[in-house]
């Protein structure tokens, strides 16, 4: 069975450019465009991977990470920021709230890719 | 694993565009309230979502001034200091800066983006923001903020409310507009065929049970197809339709850029901006509005100085206020300014000759005002200052005829202007009368006609070897259908009388002799396919609903060859288009309006004649449909660029002897080497447009 990652992201053309690479090898995106549509879908889906965005309409990315981490039925289910704010303090914040890792976004695909991978257990 | 970005690229562009919209509505806000958190908790985000989506798609100058403006607004909602009034100016520069490099390289870098610009734009956004800049007490900030009203913040460009939203290209629409216009005919089609099947059945005894049946079922289901078909043909045009805030939201900023050039206080109030309209439409509309407006700035809201001694507030109001009105649209521009004179107008417009003295006075104002829009009304001082008013009104109200629409304007002297555009909703569908001609149908746009009235033979007149009849006191051209497209006439001798269509294109007015009227209707237009396109006073075709195909007669043409033609008398040969003055066409190519106007102008007064195109494609277009003498071009121009369109040209064997001439502002050498390498056969500077060189350059190419 396909593996499914969701991604919770607002700007559409950030969704679309994420979405192709990642269903290019084989996993099926599920796209969320608020921090409340992700909770939601994530809950429903159960995905085996989430990235999510930090800034977003609503509640933001560090309170999608802390919820998701409560939540029991999702418990194993790794939650991976991916913004393009580098700055340390937004990077600490992030693990503070239990994320299990943080990519910056950048316009070098191969390495969010392999991220993905191996988070999924893929080679 | 390659990646292809290129396919993000159309969305990454138009997603940009919208989020810079909304920072320059922001901006615009902020400028007039410093104080709102809420603006600036916009602004950030719109900012950082630039700086994302470039980031990814590899755009690094976007994303280099969008990560300074994201932390400059950060700092300024989080450490609390003022944006001064006097940087603003930066902030929107930013802006601009990142729209230009939306497009490509050579264009931006034409525009004066280099790196060292790029390096001292970020550079000044980060000294506004770092604090050197002495701002306002952080305390006295912190609370003018918790006072910022909420209704400060922005609204969406796109409602992103709970609706799902996908993007569909317009031609994919438009493709979808022409199935549904040809679904609605066929269905027409299907329902004169089961109305006559009923008919011609109905009266008959020998039909059986199951026929009749199977009659009222065909009945049913034909009504069902109706009922649906209208419903998508709604639905269809409905997608068309945009809110006309897409069009206002441009306005905004301009002005106060304006406003700011001209040293005047203006507030531009913005009505109806919910009000939807066909895209088509919108898109065509931007430079006569923007071309309005401007003349208001210019000549309309006096210096604040004028305004107080009239007893106005020093700070002018433009009002641009769209709204519905049955089946049409309006657009109002209106401002508090000056007004306009109806004794000067009166005055030039003799002076001009454009009308003479007599005539003048038995005109009422509102006539008079209707001078404004005639060609050649702008005085010689208008003609060096771009937006006189008067200069390019008439491209504005030909602009506007073109998409079936009127202007008009009311004004009083020290009260202001109001400049009144009607449109229609869409350009799909048009109420026409049929009137038949010898053994053609046509149609006749409504819009155009003003009245339908009978003849005797007795009343046609000849004047000047043409033929002509008098319509309520006034003496009109009399144009016979059947003439013009050359089929010969059905026993018009023994009639007593004809029925005579009298059309209307801005204020000339023709009478069309025919046949027969039909009656009115509702029809779908469809632009004819290739090999007819070129067909003369012929606008268009349709399809009745009894599989006949008919014309949509082009009022605008048929009026115009009225005046050069020389009708013979009655008789069964079609009428012969003299041969026309030997004046000289040129084809302009000219991206900005007003630009396109002045020069338009100058190479009128010297005695050509004219067409405007609006960039190269379209100057391709027009040199494909029509014979030019000679074509003057731009650089710069969105979609091809006059380079471009003078290599195509002088690689055309067909179009390679039309002399080229560029126009451009800039007068480096590396220019005019490669318009020459082009083809070009003379490169001049806009500046020299006015001077004799031009006329003795167009002298030695075409004269």
């Amino acid at each position: 069975m396909a593996k499914k990652v969701l991604l919770i992201e607002d700007s559409p053309i950030d969704a679309a450019i994420v979405k192709e690479l990642v269903e290019k090898e084989g996993i099926e995106v599920e796209v969320a465009m608020t921090g409340e549509e992700g909770l939601e879908k994530a809950r429903r889906i159960k995905p085996d991977l989430i990235l999510s965005d930090l800034v977003l309409p609503g509640i933001d990315g560090f309170e999608v990470c802390a919820q998701l981490k409560k939540e029991v039925s999702l418990s194993g289910t790794m939650v991976v920021i991916l913004s393009v704010k580098d700055n340390p303090g937004e990077i600490t914040k992030a693990f503070s709230v239990g994320a299990d890792d943080y990519i910056i976004k950048a316009p070098m695909p191969e390495f969010l890719i392999k991220k993905i991978k191996l988070y999924l257990g893929m080679k | 694993m390659p990646f292809d970005k290129s396919k993000f690229i159309g969305q990454f562009k138009s997603e940009t565009r919208e989020h810079i919209q909304k920072l320059n509505q922001g901006l615009l806000k902020l400028e007039r309230a410093p104080a709102s958190k809420e603006l600036l908790e916009v602004l950030m985000r719109e900012a950082h979502t630039i700086k994302g989506s470039a980031t990814m798609m590899g755009y690094e100058r976007i994303t280099d001034i969008a990560h300074r403006m994201e932390d400059g607004f950060e700092k300024a909602l989080k450490q609390g200091f003022m944006i001064e009034k006097a940087h603003f100016d930066l902030l929107f520069e930013c802006l601009d800066t990142i729209e230009g490099l939306l497009e490509d390289k050579v264009t931006w870098e034409a525009k004066g983006i280099n790196r060292p610009y790029l390096e001292g734009l970020c550079g000044s956004v980060e000294r506004i923001f770092s604090g050197e800049v002495p701002g306002k007490q952080k305390k006295e900030v912190m609370k003018e903020r918790g006072k910022a009203k909420k209704e400060d913040t922005i609204p969406p460009v796109i409602s992103s409310a709970a609706v799902e939203t996908i993007r569909v290209g317009t031609d994919r629409l438009n493709k979808l507009m022409n199935l549904s216009g040809e679904l609605v005919i066929s269905k027409i089609r299907l329902n004169e065929l089961v109305r006559s099947l009923a008919e011609s059945t109905g009266y008959r005894e020998d039909i059986d049970k199951n026929t009749t049946a199977l009659i009222r079922e065909l009945q049913k289901a034909d009504e069902n197809i109706d009922f649906s078909t209208s419903n998508i043909q709604d639905e269809v045009m409905n997608l068309r339709m945009i809110s006309v805030s897409y069009l206002f939201n441009t306005f905004p900023r301009a002005m106060r850029d304006l406003a700011r050039e001209k040293g005047k206080d203006i507030e531009l109030e913005i009505r109806g901006e919910d009000t939807r309209l066909d895209k088509t439409i919108i898109d065509e509309m931007k430079d006569p509005v923007m071309h309005l407006l401007r003349n208001a700035v210019d000549h309309g809201i006096e210096e604040p100085g004028v305004r107080e001694g009239r007893n106005k507030p020093a700070s002018g109001k433009i009002i641009l206020h769209a709204y519905q009105k049955g089946s049409q649209i309006i657009i109002e521009v209106s401002d508090d300014g000056a007004g306009i004179d109806v004794n000067k107008i009166r005055e030039q417009a003799v002076n001009k000759g454009i009308i003479s003295g007599e005539r003048i006075a038995e005109m009422a104002d509102e006539q008079i005002f209707q001078l404004l829009f005639t060609p050649g009304f702008s005085t010689k001082e208008h003609v060096t200052d771009v937006s006189g008013r008067g200069v390019g009104l008439d491209v504005v109200r030909e602009r506007i005829a073109k998409l079936k629409g009127m202007i008009e304007v009311e004004s009083k002297p020290g009260a202001g202007t109001r400049f009144i555009m009607k449109l229609p909703l869409t350009l799909a569908i048009t109420e026409s009368l049929l009137v038949v001609s010898g053994r053609e149908t046509f149609a006749v746009p409504i819009d155009a006609i003003v009245e339908t009235i009978r003849v005797t033979p007795k009343e046609i007149k000849t004047v000047e070897t043409k033929e002509a009849i008098t319509v309520r006191g006034h003496i009109i051209p009399l144009i016979r259908l059947n003439e013009i497209f050359g089929i010969s006439p059905r026993g018009i001798s023994e009639k007593k009388f004809f029925p005579v269509v009298v059309v209307q294109y801005v204020e000339k007015r023709a009478g069309l002799l025919v046949d027969r009227l039909l009656g009115r209707q509702e029809i779908i237009g469809k632009s004819l396919g290739k090999p007819l396109k070129k067909l003369k006073n012929i606008a268009g075709g349709t399809i009745l609903g009894d599989g006949s195909i008919i014309f949509i007669l082009n009022i605008p043409s048929i009026i115009e060859s009225a005046e050069g033609a020389v009708v013979k008398k009655p008789g069964p040969e079609p009428a012969r288009h003299p041969a026309k003055k030997k004046q000289k066409t040129i084809l302009l190519a000219e991206d900005v309006l007003s630009t396109a106007m002045l020069e338009k102008n100058i190479l009128e007064s010297a005695g050509f004649s004219v067409v405007v195109a609006r960039d190269g494609d379209e100057a391709l277009k027009r040199v494909s449909q029509e014979k030019f003498d000679l074509i003057i071009t731009d650089i710069l121009m969105p979609k091809m660029d006059g380079f471009e369109l003078t290599e195509r040209l002088k690689k055309d064997k067909l179009y390679k002897d039309i002399p080229v001439i560029i126009v451009t502002t800039r007068e480096g050498d590396a220019d005019k080497r490669r318009g020459l390498k082009a083809g070009a056969e003379a490169y001049i500077l806009k500046r020299e447009f006015t001077s004799e060189g031009l006329l003795d350059i167009l002298e030695r190419l075409i004269g």
